[in-house]
């Protein structure tokens, strides 16, 4: 087993992720508050509507048990005065510059949410920040428990405020107004945006509109007045009138919830993909041989775990869904990865859709590059069905990878199968992209296609799509023995 | 033990926070006022119902967990 990487932000405790589950250790003097919140009402609502992730405090025996494990061992006995519990684990983790807006639109709802909902037990949320939510398909999950403290019924202030409209509420309006992706947000900003890089952007009127003025410009008029008296504006003002403090902190929350409605994407307009299933360069008699080619190589093989890597609006990834998989979905279009995820959530299907470049993978990112696992570290292996339909040409072509490359990844996501669909160059869609390089690829054709499959793969199946300059095929991971 | 926030509470928009609270907090006063004066008259006048109770935050997370996932 790798070394599991250990969260430390939080004083209160950390958390590592295991192949199976995720391990929390909480520091013995906030036992009493952290398990007080899951015996509360909310958490255990929670909880049942799948909500927030189940905690459960392991035994002597179950301790006992993780420390044969040479890695768990040094991490257990580095921490005597913790008490372990377990999470049950998101299979596939995802990080807010792989979500399109709509995914961070709704990790904000849940976000706010909960920290509405657990006011009515006495807790508050201590953070609020996108890390702590992750998808089960296009289902938002709240991941740490943690994050939840005892609140001071007079206390009227939501310190965690700023840091959910920089990290929800700025971004979506930066990609709304600017459209800034949210990618180059959170890859380069941990803590997403401040309202002082917004308000650069801002033009002199502009800064005065009702949707800058108050998350943008006051906040950065305002900053100077707080450099000048820091030590009276970071001192909690405690209200004796608790009934007074609870109105001003609803108030507040309802002010976060309708500048976050007003922040909901609008259904997208159309980008340079996302009509593609509409106006793609085959005839209907091709699509429909495609699409039995799809799904009857995946009822053959019925793999659970699909990846469908260059998804566009996700046709193949719902087909694969519908017979059963739990699919990844990956496109470098955010629009497109959108639509998949509008779906998803209207159908409730085991989708997750991800803005995901398979030429230029997310990276891994964090303290020591060693907080969120690149792109490729979560994927390979972790599929036994890959599907890459009208993708390859992409990568041969304007990524300039090289023939067996391209498979040589695609034999790394894959455990089992990968339903690829091959363009030859003559294709238009092809020559559209080589731009008349035409002679790169003169020597690319279907035998030197087959040859590359043959260093990771067996061909099972292959079919020329009527009319069309596209073969698609079915193969099969060699094993390694 | 209580555990502090441990995250930025930021510095304009923690400000920003608090003089909205301000104004939030004398509003508090006023709406209370008409809510006294208005349970005055509706007793002298009305059918004397009792005001809806809150909504239990289990509800709350029933609506919009229903609205996110369609």
């Amino acid at each position: 087993m790798p070394k599991p990487s250990l969260s430390f932000r939080d004083p209160a405790g950390s958390c590592c992720v295991l192949d199976k589950s995720v391990l929390r250790f909480v520091d013995r003097g906030n036992i009493e508050e952290f398990e007080g919140f899951l015996n509360t009402r909310v958490a255990r609502t929670c909880v049942e509507r799948k909500d927030l992730v189940s905690t459960r405090r392991l035994n002597e025996p179950e301790i006992e048990a993780l420390f044969a494990s040479s890695t768990l061992k040094p991490i257990l006995e580095g921490r005597p005065n913790s008490i372990v519990f377990e999470h049950e684990r998101v299979r596939f983790q995802s990080f807010p510059y792989e979500w399109p807006t709509e995914m961070l639109w709704g990790a904000g709802r849940l976000t706010l949410d909960i920290a509405i909902s657990a006011r009515a037990d006495g807790y508050g949320l201590k953070d609020a920040t996108p890390y702590n939510i992750l998808f089960r398909g296009s289902k938002p999950i709240f991941i740490d428990a943690l994050s939840f403290e005892r609140r001071n019924p007079g206390d009227p202030i939501w310190l965690p405020m700023a840091q959910f409209i920089r990290t929800f509420l700025l971004p979506l309006l930066a990609n709304r107004k600017w459209g800034v992706r949210l990618a180059d947000v959170f890859v380069t900003h941990r803590d997403g945006l401040e309202p002082e890089e917004l308000h650069r952007l801002c033009g002199s009127v502009e800064q005065f509109k009702p949707s800058l003025l108050s998350l943008v410009t006051m906040p950065t008029w305002l900053s100077r007045k707080a450099e000048e008296n820091e030590d009276k504006i970071y001192k909690p003002q405690i209200l004796e009138n608790s009934e007074k403090a609870q109105f001003i902190l609803e108030s507040a929350f309802n002010r976060l919830s309708r500048n976050l409605e007003s922040l909901r994407p609008a259904a997208q307009d159309k980008s340079n993909w996302s009509e593609y299933m509409k106006t793609h360069s085959y005839d209907d008699p091709a699509f429909s041989a495609k699409e039995k080619f799809v799904s009857d190589a995946l009822k053959r093989f019925a793999p659970a775990r699909v990846l469908d890597a260059g998804a566009n609006t996700g046709h193949f990834s719902r087909l694969a869904a519908r017979l059963g998989a739990e699919v990844v979905s990956i496109d470098i279009d955010p629009t497109c990865v959108g639509q998949i995820f509008a779906k998803a959530s209207e159908e409730k299907m085991n989708i997750l859709p991800l803005v995901v470049d398979l030429a230029r993978p997310s990276p891994s990112v964090g303290w020591l590059n060693d907080e969120c696992p690149s792109f490729l570290d979560r994927a390979r292996g972790a599929f036994d069905g890959v599907l890459m339909l009208a993708l390859l040409h992409h990568l041969l072509v304007t990524e300039r990878v090289r023939l067996e490359q391209a498979m040589e990844l695609a034999a790394s996501l894959t455990t089992s199968i990968l339903v690829i669909e091959f363009v030859a160059p003559e294709d238009a869609m092809f020559r559209r992209l080589t731009r008349g390089r035409d002679n790169l690829h003169s020597t690319l054709d279907t035998k030197s296609f087959e040859a590359a499959c043959d260093a990771h793969f067996e061909i099972i199946e292959s079919l020329a799509l009527p009319g069309t300059k596209r073969t698609m095929y079915c193969l099969k991971k060699k094993s390694l023995n | 033990m209580h555990v502090f926030a441990y995250i930025d509470p930021g510095a304009g928009a923690l400000v920003w926070q608090s003089i909205i609270a301000a104004f939030v907090g004398a509003m508090f006063y006023v709406k209370r006022t008409r809510k006294v004066i208005g349970a005055f008259f509706k007793k002298a006048f009305g059918n004397g119902e009792d005001e809806k109770p809150a909504e239990p935050s289990v509800e709350i997370l029933q609506r919009t967990s229903d609205k996110d996932n369609g």
